[in-house]
């Protein structure tokens, strides 16, 4: 795939993106929140450098926290159905930390798991992911554990990196990004060359977290869905459910009928496995009625069965959990619990 | 004196609780990790400093459910008392059941470097209720600020603006509702939000429905809420819930000359009237 | 914000919320001593005005209510003796809570009218009305109401 040098600066590129007429979502700040927001005008945008990441994902762009999903009307005995309009108009997602980038990857899967999530797709099809390498860090990153790096460009279709001169590049990872860059054709000029790594990136990597060996994690994890430590670990958990609605990768949703008299709507809402709610039946049983049920599926889901499943794992190392959770419950430190650190040299 | 894990171990041992609710190091530099101590070999975990943000009342209600057979050991500031005071007054758990490990304070920050907002209008650095203290330092005098100074100032906007303010911030509502999970005065078994039947607010986003949200918290908390801030805190989407609890706090106070979380003997001002309250506005 | 539409054409929705002892009573009365006023008003009848949760109030606010009257006994009269003086609190701190909000709280008034106040009632309704229609329609709340059957996907 082809390499594309910025001309200008990163504003200009993205002034470039505004004029085709995309829907441009990035980070910016938005009554006092870094969040991805629609970007009007290309000032608003932040470089790569700006930013460590957002507080919340960009999940809500493809899998919203609320979604009609068939709309109804009822006239005296009889229903009629009225299918739901998806947005139309092509996106341009930008700015996603490898963490972020990494989480489509993921989410494609369980989202035509038996059954293809037209609502997602559509979005997801309309949608061109440019992610950009991570200038910084903080505490709570921990992407090498789950095989990513401050400049791994796995589930972008673009890629935004520096060269050892300090030059923003752009990296087409996928036929969908090189088409986009090709439209742009006044704003980039192709390399032709592969650009030379910039040293910041390793300095980054091991300034992360160490890395945990998840292959060890799941043997642990196939072996001990009964134990005690599941009670140990979430004991000081408040059901708040950040962690889950800030997350990246978790995709659980419950769906509700809104009605009124004559018409009404069903809807998927987000979900979150530390809620009391979640998987109540309406009979009052609950298969997971315990704070340590629900928090063995949090672990669980994310680092055995969808490992099993996809062969892969549900946490791309983001950290959001780890940063809103109100009594530092902290995943990377509960998964060392049960697995050894990969030696590094 | 003794330290926070002396005193636990102490009372761990001598089975006199079924758990100490304390702070340990956090897993952040700037955190320290809420922990539910239930052997003795545990107990030195357990610290107190100035990271020490969290209101560990909320492990008194809710499905914790600590205090069924013994009583509960927690570590508590001043400010964090006044919940229990709450808790008291409203029946749902008996002064016996909690035994308050007090703290002095020197205040507190959520960041590791400004002082928490909720400190600046603190006369409690020393717990009024307690059954041990710890901590011998010196108090140290926290700069005084009025606590209602950016309520005043927000009244001051006009109606329209006021409207536009809140529509954007309650935009962002996600309704994870952890605002309501960490507020201990938020003990509801069913909350409002949860019944279907009928179902009041809907679980959806909507500037609508976010909104009967926000007025469903606040005014349910009306005269009850101790300030402890902490659903600001839990609020990863900043939202400024603290205006709209100390809006409330004003309202009764000025009113019904109340103020929450002091004298586990008062009724809640709601649950309570007067024959000569005002009634200037009623046709 | 609020567009103001034309007094003549503008007729208000509105809520009114009202104790069966006293008020619910005062208003069968004004009907039976054939007493004229605005048909704007809907009643919703209820046990006693301590049972008038300020949910029903947003809720009709959602619902397209353009004001709120919300009415019962006079104090000392309540069929259940107190539930008016519980109420009087919890209007004092909900009203300033919508005040707060940005809510203009002239569309949510609170009124004592006994069983015998038919001429009370009718009265009322007829000035509350035509404050209404000065204040012109709530579009306000109306806009935010997500239609949930009309709405286009967000994204
Ligand atoms: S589990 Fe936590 S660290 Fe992993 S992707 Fe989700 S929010 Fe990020
Ligand atoms: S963020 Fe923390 S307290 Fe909240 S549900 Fe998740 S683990 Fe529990
Ligand atoms: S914590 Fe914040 S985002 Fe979550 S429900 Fe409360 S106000 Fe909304
Ligand atoms: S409403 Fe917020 S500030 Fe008030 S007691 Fe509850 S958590 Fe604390
Ligand atoms: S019965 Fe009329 S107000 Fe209570």
């Amino acid at each position: 795939m082809k390499n594309f040098k910025i001309k200008n600066d990163y504003k200009n590129f993205v002034k470039g993106l505004l004029s085709l007429n995309y829907l441009v979502i990035a980070p910016k700040y938005e009554n006092g929140i870094l969040k991805f927001s629609k970007i009007k005008n290309a000032a608003e945008i932040l470089s790569p450098s700006e930013y460590i990441n957002t507080v919340s994902s960009t999940k809500e762009y493809f899998f919203p926290q609320t979604e009609p999903v068939i709309k109804f009307t009822f006239e005296g005995k009889e229903i009629f159905l009225k299918d739901v309009e998806i947005g139309k108009k092509p996106k341009v997602v930008l700015g996603l930390r490898p963490c972020d980038a990494a989480s489509f990857s993921i989410l494609d899967d369980i989202f035509q798991y038996e059954y293809k999530d037209e609502f997602y797709f559509t979005r997801r099809e309309k949608t061109i992911i440019i992610g950009a390498a991570c200038e910084s860090n903080d505490e709570s990153c921990f992407c090498t554990t789950t095989g990513l790096a401050p400049d791994s460009s796995q589930g972008a279709d673009l890629f935004i990196e520096k060269n050892n001169e300090e030059e923003y590049f752009l990296r087409a990872v996928t036929e969908k990004g090189e088409r986009l860059v090709e439209q742009l054709i006044a704003e980039v000029e192709e390399l032709e060359e592969e650009p030379k790594k910039n040293p910041l990136y390793e300095k980054i990597e091991k300034q992360i977290r160490k890395k945990i060996d998840l292959i060890e994690a799941k043997k642990w994890l196939d072996n001990n869905f009964e134990n005690e430590k599941w009670e140990e670990l979430s004991s000081q958990c408040l059901s708040c459910g950040s962690c889950a609605y800030l997350c990246p990768t978790c995709h659980c949703f419950d769906i509700v009928d809104e009605v009124n008299y004559n018409s009404g709507v069903r809807r998927k809402n987000w979900d979150a496995c530390q809620f009391d709610l979640f998987t109540l039946h309406s009979s009052g049983h609950n298969p997971r009625d315990t704070k340590a049920k629900r928090y063995r599926q949090r672990v669980m889901h994310k680092f055995k069965y969808y490992a099993d499943r996809f062969d892969k794992t549900l946490c791309t190392g983001c950290g959001r959990c780890i940063r809103a959770c109100p009594v530092n419950i902290d995943i990377y430190e509960v998964v060392k619990e049960f697995a050894p650190l990969v030696e590094q040299n | 004196m003794n330290s926070i894990s002396e005193i636990a171990k102490k009372l761990l041992d001598e089975n006199r609780v079924s758990a100490v609710v304390g702070y340990s190091i956090g897993s952040l530099p700037n955190k320290t990790k809420t922990v539910i101590v239930k052997s003795s070999q545990q107990a030195e975990k357990l610290i107190f400093n100035n990271l020490c943000v969290n209101n560990l009342a909320i492990y008194l209600t809710k499905s914790f459910r600590l205090t069924t057979q013994k009583p509960v050991a927690v570590v508590m500031k001043g400010c964090d008392v006044k919940s229990v005071t709450g808790l008291i007054q409203e029946k749902q758990i008996e002064r016996e059941q909690v035994f308050i490990i007090g703290v002095k304070c020197n205040g507190v920050s959520e960041d590791g470097k400004n002082l928490s907002p909720k400190c600046y209008s603190c006369k409690l650095q020393t717990p009024k209720m307690y059954d041990i203290l710890v901590g011998e330092e010196e108090e140290k005098n926290i700069e005084f600020k009025n606590p209602f100074s950016d309520v005043e100032e927000f009244e001051k906007k006009s109606l329209d603006e006021r409207w536009n303010f809140w529509m954007n911030e309650l935009e962002k509502c996600v309704k994870c509702y952890a605002c309501r999970q960490v507020c201990p005065l938020c003990y509801c078994e069913k909350c409002i939000v949860d019944k279907t039947v009928p179902r009041w607010i809907e679980p959806h986003t909507s500037k609508s429905s976010n909104l009967s949200w926000h007025i469903t918290r606040a005014f349910h908390l009306a005269g009850r809420c101790t300030g402890c801030g902490e659903c600001e805190r839990a609020c990863h989407h900043n939202i400024p819930l603290s205006l709209l609890n100390k809006k409330m706090a004003k309202v009764v106070y000025d009113n019904f000359n109340y103020q929450a979380g002091l004298d586990d003997k008062a009724k809640s001002p709601l649950a309570d009237f007067k024959f000569q309250d005002k009634e200037d506005f009623i046709r | 914000m609020e567009e103001k539409i034309l007094t003549s054409q503008f007729e208000p929705k509105i809520a009114s919320f009202v104790c069966t002892w006293c008020t619910y009573t005062g208003a069968d009365l004004a009907g039976t001593s054939r007493l004229k006023y605005e048909p704007n008003v809907r009643i919703i009848r209820l046990p006693c005005t301590g049972r008038i949760d300020y949910n029903l109030i947003i809720k009709a606010f959602e619902n397209g209510a353009d004001g709120i009257l919300v009415s019962g006994c006079h104090p000392n009269d309540c069929h259940y003796s107190s539930g008016n003086f519980y109420a009087r609190r919890r209007f004092i701190v909900f009203r300033e809570l919508l005040q707060f909000i940005g809510i203009d709280v002239r569309r949510v008034q609170f009124a004592w009218v006994s069983a015998a106040e038919g001429a009370k009632w009718a009265k009322l309704v007829n000035k509350f009305t035509s404050e209404i229609k000065d204040l012109g329609q709530f579009t306000n709340y109306q806009k935010i109401k997500r239609d949930i059957f009309l709405e286009e996907a967000v994204i």
